[in-house]
């Protein structure tokens, strides 16, 4: 008997839930249904640097297992012959701080950590400590459609439209997986998801080939080299829902990243785009019943990755389809459809 | 003072930059011409990579050392500037991965970050490489450096003049200090007998997604000949091709078919990229290496001698000793300029 799945969101998130459920879960149909889907989501316009990041309270053992997962997944896809398709890049560069701070604890998961030497920091006057590494890069703008690609191929059933309650599913899914990351709030009557607007630019300038990222007085400028252009960025507003660019956030980071290198000024700006991360003081990640009767629904939130959705994505879901497995196990079977 | 530099590769075009810089305020007037049978497009500079890598010896004397100082210095300093990426010059960070394990290189502290690759690197994306170097250097690619560079000179009142030099002596009548920067032609022009030709051949490919240069050194039982990938502004340049004695000025479909292997065999990614560009050139190879010294030439037809600053035999590593070697050459024309000047005692 087929059981139904559907995963609720089209982003980093949802994508990968529903591809790992697939690969995990044995005899279920996977929908997935979403109001937006590539190049439309937050995921898209995403660098995907991984680097968790804007993570709250989330608990640090928890971090560290879903961010080495994903490590490694991206590690396998970096070496595989898709690395390009997936839009996976190896990079190095640099972490810049004005003030000494402790080593973080994803030191020991990137390659080649270390501290900057004075020869370092003679490239960046005002910055007298960092660290260099070695980190992977997952882009949005190509993973989705490369994740989507196998969702298809696998079966995989592709909706668009606009949930409102979780429970308008109950009959037709057996699951039901939330990962509408910023949509999640208003979704399930959840007020701690806040955004936190992320903008950015993006420009092209061939000859960065390094990572930069400068965090000082509560501003955080980075620059990373995609594989078809350069984001610049960027801001961390919590609570602001603006989905069009600042002229002021625009300047200052522009002035921001120019300091850092300062050839970005002959750059060429192809596009400003903003994003809101799903911000949100613990990831949720867990199984729960909702409705009665006709209605009820087991439902597996996979949400509030604030600024770590490509970083923690792929041990989220597979967390995520572990408690698909539970949810279907503990149920009793629906009639089909 | 009236000073010809002889070629127009980046061993002469920076002589030609530093000697503006260092000489042309002191003791007196200078005119300077930059004389090449060959410019940019059609010379060996254009072609290459230009990647900052000297040679991975563990041992080097205090002046090499001070020359790659030199050179990493002024790479530093123009990188901090708003036109470095007009200049060709950019930061990169790579591998160097040998077949057998070797003392780290003399020159590991100019470099920044230097650092052996780690186990998970080694084995996943070098199979079959016993060690490997991580550092971050400059790229400077003579295509774009060079034209910025003769921008540069024009505008400081450098003159420049195509044609080919047959002899040192035939300047004797026009100049007072000839800066040789012949590279390959050195041969015939110095009569230097070091002197070789390494032929290379490379292509340009599109691979944006790139971060880091890949050199390779030793004959993996894998992996054909000795790739190399260097990312450049626009494309990505792959080699493997070092052949002496072979004078084949155009590109063989036979080296083009070992560099795929060697390529592919490094890095499967590559599978499928545009080839862009494919290129031919000669490395300027000096047995004893570079010579960069003065020689004042007697019995010239003018009576008077001809001081020559000889800067040639830079092999494969041009860009890396550039601008520490042009450094050199210029404190050696300003010690001659000083040796000229009508009140000197000497």
């Amino acid at each position: 008997m087929v059981r139904r799945v559907c995963v609720v969101g089209a982003g980093v998130v949802g994508l990968s839930s529903a591809v790992c459920i697939q690969e995990k879960v044995p005899g279920v149909q996977v929908t997935v249904l979403s109001e937006k889907f590539s190049p439309h989501t937050t995921s898209d316009g995403a660098a995907g640097f991984w680097e968790p990041h804007i993570l709250n309270d989330t608990p640090q053992e928890l971090i560290r297992r879903w961010g080495d997962e994903t490590w490694d997944h991206l590690k396998t896809l970096y070496l595989s012959p898709v690395a390009c398709d997936a839009g996976v890049i190896l990079l190095s560069g640099y972490h810049l701080h004005k003030q000494p701070q402790q080593d973080p604890d994803w030191a020991s998961t990137v390659f080649g950590f270390r501290h900057l030497t004075k020869q370092d920091l003679q490239q960046f006057p005002g910055f007298s400590s960092g660290w260099f590494s070695t980190h992977l890069l997952c882009e949005g703008r190509k993973y989705l459609p490369w994740l989507m690609t196998k969702f298809k191929k696998a079966g995989g059933k592709v909706q668009q439209g606009k949930v409102t309650s979780l429970t308008e599913l109950a009959d037709r899914y057996n699951v039901v997986v939330n990962c509408c990351g910023i949509g999640a709030g208003e979704l399930v009557g959840d007020s701690t998801v806040q955004p936190v607007r992320g903008q950015v630019y993006r420009v092209h300038a061939p000859w960065i080939k390094c990572f930069f990222d400068a965090e000082y007085d509560g501003h955080d400028f980075y620059i990373f080299p995609c594989s078809n252009n350069v984001v610049l960025g960027g801001t961390a507003q919590k609570g602001n829902w603006n989905l069009s660019p600042h002229p002021t956030d625009s300047k200052a980071i522009w002035e921001g990243c120019c300091q850092l290198v300062p050839s970005l000024r002959k750059c060429k700006v192809d596009h400003e785009w903003v994003g809101l991360r799903p911000s949100r003081p613990k990831v949720r990640l867990e199984r729960e019943s909702v409705g009665k009767g006709s209605s009820s629904l087991e439902v597996v939130h996979n949400y509030g990755h604030g600024g770590a959705g490509i970083t923690l994505h792929w041990g989220c879901a597979q967390q995520a389809a572990r408690l698909v497995q539970e949810a279907l196990s503990l149920q009793q079977l629906k009639p089909k459809l | 003072m009236k000073v010809s530099v002889i070629g127009g590769g980046i061993v002469g075009m920076t002589s030609a930059l530093h000697i503006m810089e260092q000489c042309s305020s002191a003791h007196g007037q200078l005119e300077l011409t930059v004389i090449s049978e060959k410019f940019c497009p059609d010379n060996t500079s254009y072609g290459a990579g230009g990647l900052w890598k000297p040679p991975s010896q563990e041992h080097m004397s205090e002046a090499e050392l001070k020359r790659l100082q030199g050179s990493f210095d002024f790479l530093t300093s123009v990188l901090r500037t708003s036109y470095a990426h007009e200049a060709g010059i950019f930061l990169q960070p790579g591998y160097i991965v040998h077949m057998d394990p070797i003392p780290d290189p003399a020159w590991k502290d100019i470099v920044v970050g230097f650092r052996h690759v780690t186990p998970w690197e080694l084995t996943n994306l070098f199979p079959g490489y016993k060690q490997g170097w991580f550092y971050t250097a400059f790229i400077c690619q003579p295509r774009d450096f060079l034209p910025w560079a003769k921008k540069r000179l024009t505008q400081r009142g450098v003159s420049f003049v195509q044609r080919k030099v047959n002899s040192l002596e035939e300047l004797a009548p026009h100049y007072d200090i000839v800066v040789n920067c012949s590279g390959v032609g050195a041969t015939k022009l110095a009569s230097d007998e070091a002197v070789s030709a390494s032929r290379g051949q490379v292509m340009r490919v599109k691979a944006p997604w790139l971060r880091y240069f890949v050199e390779t050194d030793g004959k993996n039982p894998v992996i054909d000949g000795i790739p190399y990938m260097y990312p450049n502004l626009h494309n990505v340049v792959i080699g493997g091709i070092k052949q002496t004695g072979n004078s084949r000025i155009t590109n063989d479909p036979r080296d083009t078919d070992t560099i795929w292997k060697g390529i592919l065999a490094l890095n499967s990614q590559m599978k499928g990229a545009e080839v862009v560009e494919e290129w031919t050139g000669f490395r300027p190879m000096r047995d004893g290496g570079i010579r960069l010294e003065r020689e004042t030439l007697t019995g010239t037809s003018t009576g008077r001698p001809l001081e020559v600053v000889h800067n040639y035999g830079h092999g494969e590593n041009g860009v890396t000793w550039s601008h520490g070697c042009a450094k050199e050459v210029a404190d050696i024309v300003k010690t001659i300029m000083a040796e000229r000047r009508p009140n000197s005692r000497l």
